[in-house]
């Protein structure tokens, strides 16, 4: 046959032919579809009438418009041709370009004609010269009058009356109406109906992204009324898989995934939005709300979380994390995506171009661009709750469990273990191996490095004299130590072999006595690491604490002496932890405490107060010497170089907005005490931060933190120099010192603190007198943003003012009375200042070692709070903090030129006059209906999702360079009657499918594969390989393994090892899920930007990175491999196999079962004879061993397994069918 | 005379050889349609149908018959220092300790270290070797047996600092993901040759590359234009091996059915998209015996493998070296290997000891490889990184770095062999610092305007258009550095 030859003649041009593919995304010159494919029924004699827009135009636009169009700075000669007036006009020569009707009098004419390389129009450097025939054409349109037309697109479209037709039993809709009147006039036919089974597979197909089960294809098979098709349309719209299937185009334009994408591509929580498009969907969402919400749903009145989850669109911008680069560049990048997705998604307009200079071809100046942009760009980009009744209930309970505990906690004075604790702090340490140790201050050491891979620690107490009857081990996590500890192995965990302990008298003989251990309890052991290993005198066994939820947590083992040892003033006690186990396996950072028991376990409750209470004196007058006198700040002014501050009514300062890696806070204060001598900054945890802050630091450091790496402070405009910094918190070394000692790349941070109030206090070397001004500036600067969050200033007038944990209360209190006697009256004489005693009691509770079980076991709990999920949402700034938006030279983010206020583009409708120019008044102007192009753009994409092409090919471009459409009256019908029917995407796609054009059969013959190759003028139905997601939810629902499961957090299907790891600089271990989540929809799969799942890139799935309005459609071997080996595809296979052995009838009725699966359709008797020797074939082989069912089956289940494996075969054939991943 | 050869013969190609095109190889308007990228590689706009999908990978002759018919792109992800490998500056030494003049550091970005950051001498020693004399470091002993095969270009300058948007801009002349790569675009502009393999293969050694699969991308164009990865772990292409328990025959006698089912479809809806179907399951099984030979390296010689330092056994730098040249042989278009690793913000020295042991043999060994096999005249050897390194040291308490260069753009070193570059040349120079280019700076896109120019293509006239506008692999910019032309 004919077709068969033309393949043979690609063949032999160029056999080498590795991989084909249908190029989808390709955009041709405009006009160029209808120039060739009506060649036939367009006269080119002289004397036809040119048609402007789509003869004329695309020569301009292609030839001419770069210097002679829109762009007013590229323009040559002062000559513009986009313009008719303008072109008429004479040109900086005094000669005119255009003369209607005069050949001889136009300047265009002459130098289109003209073989000077000089004078020669477009320049020979542009390498664009004109054929002969477009030179013709635009003579001849010269002659005729040079009539301009306005370009379609741009002009509001009109519904105009149904196109008569000839065949008039023909059209079903009035879609068909514009499709047949065309076909007839190019004198050609529709083709005949498609079968029904084709017809039932493709509507389910098209409508809810599944085929058919054969049961669901028979119903409408055998359903003869005349509705049955209509009953079977509003059926599948009202599925929910119809929203998962419309969802998963629209993911492909707002560049959906899971991940942050560029180096570090970390995991990002915002498939709530992606459930929340497919709920819209589902719920047939005007698409005017539907495009509100998204864009502007925070601006909303009474804003829902629903409309303030829509707001994710935009946030599913890149974010780049790695540590060299600087944030607002990227959040420019970021807004430029946004304008970019805007424009193709809604108004299918390249404004792209603009963003360099004003576009070539479309009347959009480069100023346009940058006012379209500042619509978009006065949003803050938070995190959500999103808050829902099941975890809201669970968090209630546990919530109201730890308040009770709470309360209860000061009645919980230790006396059970009757143990009371002391932290000696070491006085000597020495590793066998070399590590060198630091001590801290809480009485803790810490050891930096990997180190030796084995290592004895010895450390050395001189403890207050005591009845020494525990030990007690805490191993603290610290990001001083590999990977923040608290072991050095990388992991953070370490393994205790043994641990000893000694005393050693000094005296006029050294006496040494050893100490033996009964007991030995830990808060958390590792599987085969119990920490009765560390005590079981063996080093081949210890303890270890890796296990969920990861090693990089607080530990605490007790060990209990079997005989009390007796300390005197002149004891040292010698702690030897032996640490063999290899590896690294050793202690980053830890402390030791020395338990005394308590004689008498049968304490009463009274007993239990008393002792608190004096112990709670003692403690509090521990902290007397640093309970000073402050005055709480207001600032006069607050500002900063990057971010947005605002004083809160508690004279605290917040810090919103935009941060960079390098910040300056400035503050100011006016009305202050003299004799200023220190400073105290307080930072403060607030729920809107990060982590709950107190920092700002969102990504790429640790969240909640913040880095202060200078503190500086004027008074009356004199450097004050700082001497001393205190803090009640710092992550290791890095603490207030840091930001005072004149290195900006050290500071202060709070990293393992977040959620608390911390201080630091700086002293000044002198008082100051009198001050009239006092300035701070705060510089944050770190290889990340890390401002700080929330924070308040106190000054002190007492001399070596310190930082100190207790909160501002406590410290009033005790500065009020820094006196050690009347502390204890406040709590021998209970009857007075029982406010005063709580305030002090609790702090006790709240900082006191003595608690810290108590305290511990609260924590963990609050631990187990299940937490909301999250995700990414705008959030309008507050007013007198709006962002300005620049126009940028070049595009270029190091050039901002003039701030530009918020708009449109000129050649379109104006936003609303009386409201704000904002996202709202951007999306409700994208919405108005007054828009020529959103209706027109959207109708055309639906269009494109059923018959694979749009009738504008060029579904993202409606400017001048985007291709014509093929049938201008049906696209302008259709958004008008989009508009009429309420945004009703719904009823839309109802009445496209209802169309008698999108039911005719796809069979294809040579004659009019030959007149309409690509099926522009629609006569025959759509056949369509399946997109990437399609193909493998046809599979899984054909084996029956299909998750009908909706919406939540994304999941893993098992793909080949390595694909998410290996070459990924982000590396993620692909956890593969099992159970249902296995089988769930493409949609739900774990979008990882920079290694996509790899069957759906194989098969033109996206990657997430960029907005892509359509797919390609290739055809590689690559897909082969896919479909033949991939574990999903087999995994199908054998369950189809497992299910067609276990129906019933003979083995004619198994091929049926598992072809119908597949092809919904019941297979020919030809078919059936074919398909079921192979099947007894393999059967044979399996039988004499050949070939093994186990393996084929990978350990299958139930009896009859050669059937099984043999049907499996079979199975694998009919689902790399191409009948099976095609819309026919 | 053959189709190419009219399309070379052609002052003007644009037009007449279209036609000739056309109407001589037997594709007529309105049939089953000449791929469009012709239209689009030779700026027509004549007519451009959505080609069937078998016309993609044709084979095409370029804009004018390049040297390199290939590309091995050794890419030294993480960006290597130039100033302790290639560009010998004594006066760092000298330097040492002391910041640079503000007059050269100014309006410079940094990724991590402060402009006034003390100086670092050169880590390593230099020495002179083969006939062009061309100075290198003693890091680098094999490289050095082979300078009079390369071509060092010292004057190198990127716009980008940072890894991700560094690497993506060398590969697609654009900072974000989104574009073609340059695989792609010799793929887009040349076709394939080879019949059993991929024609733009990915592999990776090291660590994982910073820009992910944007590097290798075909962006905007067909996806089957973008590279396929060829894996260390598991099947080096995915899914080619079949699964456990179907032996060869139920393979064949799979695809056997399978083929025959398809094309009596075919009958029946005379879809040609059904043909190449067809064509690609054939191709598949093809695949399934081509990649395990060409993984099979025990078939190399000792001499060889040694050559390389190559283990067959073990994935390595070296054995992806060795597969590449394997792959050149059988038609592979481009390669690009990956070895990541190179980001020495500590311990310069230390870092570039184990990078170097890790690739400096296989790469001198492709060259010398390639060139007894004279496949490196047909053949583009290119290696460097995404930027250079600082003259300045790198060390900061609070995150544990000393003895480091930071990230540097404003010049660093890549070398080139083979297809059409000039052997033995030292292209460019940077200032005594080492810090800017002062003699024949060649900027990234410059750099993809050569490589497109030894292919065979003028970088201005290669474009595709999308979304209304022509895009080029070198945007508005870039001159082929005709210097470095053999």
């Amino acid at each position: 046959m004919k077709l068969r030859v033309v393949n043979q003649q690609l063949k032999r041009l160029a056999p080498a032919d590795f991989i084909s593919g249908v190029l989808k995304r390709r955009i041709f010159a405009p006009g160029a579809c209808s120039l060739i494919l009506l060649a036939a029924g367009v006269a080119s004699a002289a004397t036809a009438k040119v048609d402007f827009s789509s003869e004329v135009r695309p020569i301009l636009a292609g030839h001419c418009f770069k210097c002679h169009g829109p762009d007013e700075v590229a323009r040559k000669a002062k000559l513009r041709l986009d313009i008719r007036e303008e072109a008429l006009k004479p040109a900086k020569s005094g000669e005119v370009a255009i003369f209607p009707g005069k050949m001889d009098k136009s300047e265009l004419v002459a130098r289109v004609s003209s073989t000077n390389e000089d004078d020669i129009m477009p320049p020979p450097a542009m390498k664009k010269p004109l054929t002969p025939e477009e030179k013709n054409v635009l003579k001849r349109w010269i002659a005729q009058g040079a009539e301009y037309k306005p370009h379609w697109a741009f002009v509001a479209p009109k519904q105009s009356q149904l196109p008569k037709v000839h065949d008039k039993s023909w059209p079903k809709s009035p879609v068909d109406h514009f499709v047949l009147a065309r076909l007839e006039k190019e004198g050609l036919k529709p083709s005949a109906p498609a079968d029904k089974y084709t017809l039932v597979r493709r509507v389910y197909l098209d409508l809810i992204g599944l085929p058919p089960t054969p049961m669901q294809a028979d119903a409408f098979v055998k359903d003869a009324s005349p509705k049955a098709y209509e009953q079977l349309v509003d059926g599948l719209l009202d599925s929910p898989h119809y929203g998962e299937r419309w969802a998963r185009r629209w993911l492909d334009l707002a560049r959906y995934a899971d991940t942050n994408g560029y180096e570090k591509d970390r995991e990002r929580s915002i498939w709530p939005w992606r459930d929340w498009v497919i709920n819209a969907l589902n719920r047939d969402l005007p698409f005017n709300q539907f495009t509100v919400e998204q864009l502007a749903g925070d601006l909303l009145p009474g804003a829902t979380q629903d409309q303030i989850i829509a707001t994710g669109l935009h946030r599913n911008t890149m974010l780049n994390e790695e540590g060299g680069i600087d944030p607002l560049e990227y959040r420019f990048y970021a807004m430029v995506d946004r304008v970019h997705v805007t424009s193709t998604a809604w108004l299918g307009l390249t404004m792209a171009c603009a963003q360099c200079h004003t576009h070539k071809y479309d009347p959009i100046q480069h100023t346009e661009y940058y006012r379209f942009m500042a619509c978009l760009n006065n949003a803050d980009e938070p995190r959500m709750d999103v808050v829902n009744p099941q975890i809201g209930e669970k968090r209630k309970e546990l919530l109201t469990r730890i308040a009770a505990l709470e309360s209860e906690l000061p009645n919980k004075f230790p006396m059970e273990s009757g143990v009371t604790w002391q932290i000696p702090g070491a006085v000597e340490f020495e590793s066998k191996n070399g590590s060198e140790a630091r001590f801290l201050d809480d009485g803790s050491v810490r050891i930096s490095g990997t180190g030796p891979e084995t290592d004895v620690y010895t450390i050395k107490f001189t403890p207050a004299a005591q009845h020494l009857t525990h030990l007690q081990l805490e191993a603290l996590p610290d990001d001083g130590v590999v990977n923040g500890g608290p072991g050095r192995s990388g992991s953070g965990n370490f393994v205790l072999s043994e641990v000893k302990l000694e005393v050693v008298d000094a005296g006029s003989e050294r006496a040494v006595r050893k100490a033996r251990f009964s007991k030995a309890q830990a808060d958390f052991s590792q599987d085969g690491f119990k920490v009765e290993s560390a005590i079981d005198g063996k080093t081949n066994t210890g303890w270890g604490i890796a296990g969920s939820p990861g090693s990089s947590k607080h530990r605490h083992a007790i060990f209990t002496l079997a005989e009390p040892l007796e300390l005197k003033e002149t004891s040292t006690v010698v702690v030897r932890l032996i640490q063999t186990y290899g590896s690294h396996h050793t202690l980053g950072r830890f402390r030791l405490s020395l338990g005394h028991q308590l004689a008498d376990p049968a304490f009463t409750e009274q007993h239990r107060h008393e002792l608190r209470d004096q112990k709670c004196v003692e403690w509090l007058e521990k902290q007397l010497p640093s309970a000073d006198n402050w005055t709480q700040l207001r600032p006069a002014t607050a500002t900063a170089t990057s971010p947005t501050l605002t004083v809160q009514e508690d004279n605290s300062i917040f810090a919103g907005g935009d941060f960079t890696k390098n910040d300056t806070y400035t503050l100011k204060f006016r009305n202050l005490p003299a004799g200023l001598k220190a400073v105290r900054l307080e930072m403060m945890p607030d729920e809107r931060l990060p982590n709950n802050g107190p920092g700002s630091v969102s990504y790429e450091g640790p969240e909640g933190d913040f880095w202060l790496s200078t503190f500086k402070v004027k008074a009356d405009a004199r450097s004050i120099t700082l001497t001393n910094a205190s803090e009640s918190f710092a992550n290791g070394g890095n603490n207030a010192a840091k930001a005072i000692d004149d290195d900006l790349q050290s500071g202060w941070s709070v990293n393992g603190g977040q959620g608390k109030t911390h201080n630091a206090v700086f002293q000044f070397t002198e008082g100051v007198t009198s001050t009239n001004e006092l300035q701070l500036d705060l510089i944050c600067e770190k290889y990340h943003a890390a401002g700080l969050g929330r924070f308040r200033i106190w000054v002190s007038t007492d001399d070596h003012a310190k930082a100190s944990a207790l909160s501002n209360e406590a410290l009033a209190i005790l500065a009020g009375h820094k006196d050690a006697v009347w502390l204890r009256g406040l709590f021998t004489n209970t009857n007075s200042a029982a406010d005063q005693r709580a305030v002090l009691l609790n702090e006790f509770v709240r900082l006191s070692p003595a608690f810290s079980g108590s305290r511990r076991e609260i924590e963990n709990l609050r631990g187990q709070l299940p937490k909301f999920p999250t995700t990414l949402v705008m959030q309008e700034r507050p007013a007198g903090h709006e962002r300005t938006t620049f126009r940028h030279n070049r595009g270029d983010f190091l050039q901002p030129k003039e701030a530009v206020t918020a708009g449109v583009p000129s050649f379109l409708p104006p936003l609303p006059e009386n409201a704000p120019k904002n996202r709202l008044a951007l999306a409700q102007w994208l919405v108005s209906g007054a828009n020529p192009l959103t209706g027109r753009v959207l109708m055309n994409r639906h269009w494109e999702a059923l018959f694979g092409r749009g009738l504008v090919r060029t579904t993202e471009d409606f400017g001048f360079q985007g291709e014509l459409p093929s049938h201008p009256e049906l696209l302008d019908w259709l958004a008008v009657e989009f508009v009429k029917q309420g945004w009703s995407q719904k009823k839309m796609l109802k009445l496209l499918v209802m169309s008698a054009t999108y039911q005719q059969s796809s069979v294809v013959t040579p004659e009019l594969l030959e007149r309409d190759p690509l099926n522009i003028l629609l006569t025959r139905g759509p056949r369509l390989r399946l997109e990437a997601e399609m193909v493998r939810d046809s599979a899984l629902l054909a084996s029956g393994l299909l998750s009908e499961k909706l919406g939540g957090p994304s999941v893993y299907p098992p793909q080949p090892s390595g694909v998410t790891s290996e070459g990924t600089y982000g590396a993620l271990n692909w956890a593969t899920s099992t159970g249902p989540d296995r089988y769930r929809r493409g949609l739900y799969t774990f979008a990882k930007r920079t290694a996509p799942y790899a069957m759906t890139a194989t098969f033109d799935g996206p990657s997430g990175e960029a907005c892509l309005a359509r797919r390609d459609r290739s055809n590689t071997p690559l897909q082969a491999l896919s479909l033949l080996n991939d574990t999903v595809f087999m995994e199908c296979a054998r369950a189809l196999g497992q299910a067609a052995t276990g129906t019933g009838g003979g083995d004619e009725a198994r091929v049926e079962f598992i072809f119908r699966r597949c092809l919904t359709r019941p297979p020919s008797a030809e078919e059936q004879t074919r398909l079921l020797r192979f099947y007894q074939t393999q059967l044979a082989r399996f039988a004499s061993g050949e070939l093994k069912a186990s393996e084929i089956l990978d350990a299958g289940t139930g009896d009859r397994l050669n059937e099984q494996a043999a049907w499996t075969t079979l199975a694998r054939i009919l689902l790399n069918l191409d009948e099976t991943v095609t819309k026919s | 005379m053959s189709c190419h050869d009219h399309l070379y013969a052609c002052s003007t190609p644009r037009l007449n050889s279209r036609r000739w095109f056309l109407k001589e190889c037997g594709l007529g308007l309105g049939k089953v349609a000449l791929a469009s990228m012709l239209t689009d590689a030779f700026s027509s706009k004549l007519l451009a149908t959505p080609a069937s999908a078998s016309e993609a990978l044709k084979p095409r002759a370029p804009h004018f018959p390049g040297k390199a018919k290939h590309v091995i792109h050794l890419f030294m992800a993480g960006a290597p220092s130039q100033l302790d490998l290639f560009d010998y500056k004594p006066e760092l030494a000298k330097l040492q300790g002391k910041p640079l003049p503000p007059s050269v550091i100014a309006g410079q970005r940094y990724a991590f270290i402060r402009s006034d950051a003390a100086v670092l001498g050169p880590q390593f020693k230099f020495g002179r070797h083969g006939k062009s004399g061309a100075e290198i470091s003693e890091a680098l002993p094999h490289l050095a047996g082979v300078v009079d095969d390369i071509c060092m270009i010292k004057s190198m300058k990127t716009e980008q600092f940072n890894h991700a948007p560094g690497q993506i801009f060398l590969n697609t002349g654009f900072a974000q993901p989104g574009r073609p790569s340059l695989g792609s675009w010799a793929l887009y502009g040349l076709g394939s040759e080879s019949q059993d393999l991929p024609a733009y293969v990915v592999m990776s050694t090291g660590g994982g590359v910073s820009g992910g699969s944007a590097n290798w991308s075909s962006g905007f164009m067909p996806s089957l234009y973008a590279g396929v990865r060829f894996r260390n772990q598991g099947d080096p292409i995915l899914d080619v091996t079949s699964p456990k328990g179907v032996d060869p025959k139920l393979q064949r006698a799979s695809l056997d059915l399978i083929e025959e089912m398809n094309h009596a479809r075919l009958g029946i809806v005379g879809d040609p998209e059904i043909e190449s179907r067809i064509a690609s399951y054939e191709m598949a099984y093809r695949l399934q015996s081509s990649a395990p030979d060409l993984m099979d390296l025990k078939k190399e010689s000792k001499e060889t493998l040694d050559m390389y330092g190559c283990d067959p056994d073990k994935p390595s730098f070296a054995r992806a070296c060795l597969l590449a040249r394997r792959m050149i042989e059988r038609g592979v278009r481009f390669v690009n290997i990956y070895h990541e690793g190179w980001d020495a913000h500590s311990d310069v020295v230390g870092n570039l000891k184990s990078n170097c042991a890790a690739t400096d043999k296989a790469s001198a060994a492709l060259v010398k490889d390639l060139k007894q096999r004279g496949l490196l005249d047909e053949t583009l050897v290119i290696w460097g990184g995404e930027f250079g390194r600082t003259p300045m040291v790198e060390s900061n308490v609070a995150l544990g770095r000393s003895l480091g260069r930071d990230h540097h753009p404003a010049a660093f070193t890549m070398w080139m062999a083979g297809g059409g570059i000039k052997a033995g040349l030292t292209h460019g120079a940077t200032d005594e610092m080492g810090f800017h280019v002062v003699q024949d700076e060649v900027q990234i896109y410059d750099l993809q305007a050569t490589i497109l120019h030894c292919l065979g293509f003028d970088h201005e006239r290669l474009t595709y258009t999308y979304q209304g506008r022509q895009f080029r692999l070198t945007d508005v910019h870039g001159k082929v550095v005709k210097a470095i032309l053999a």
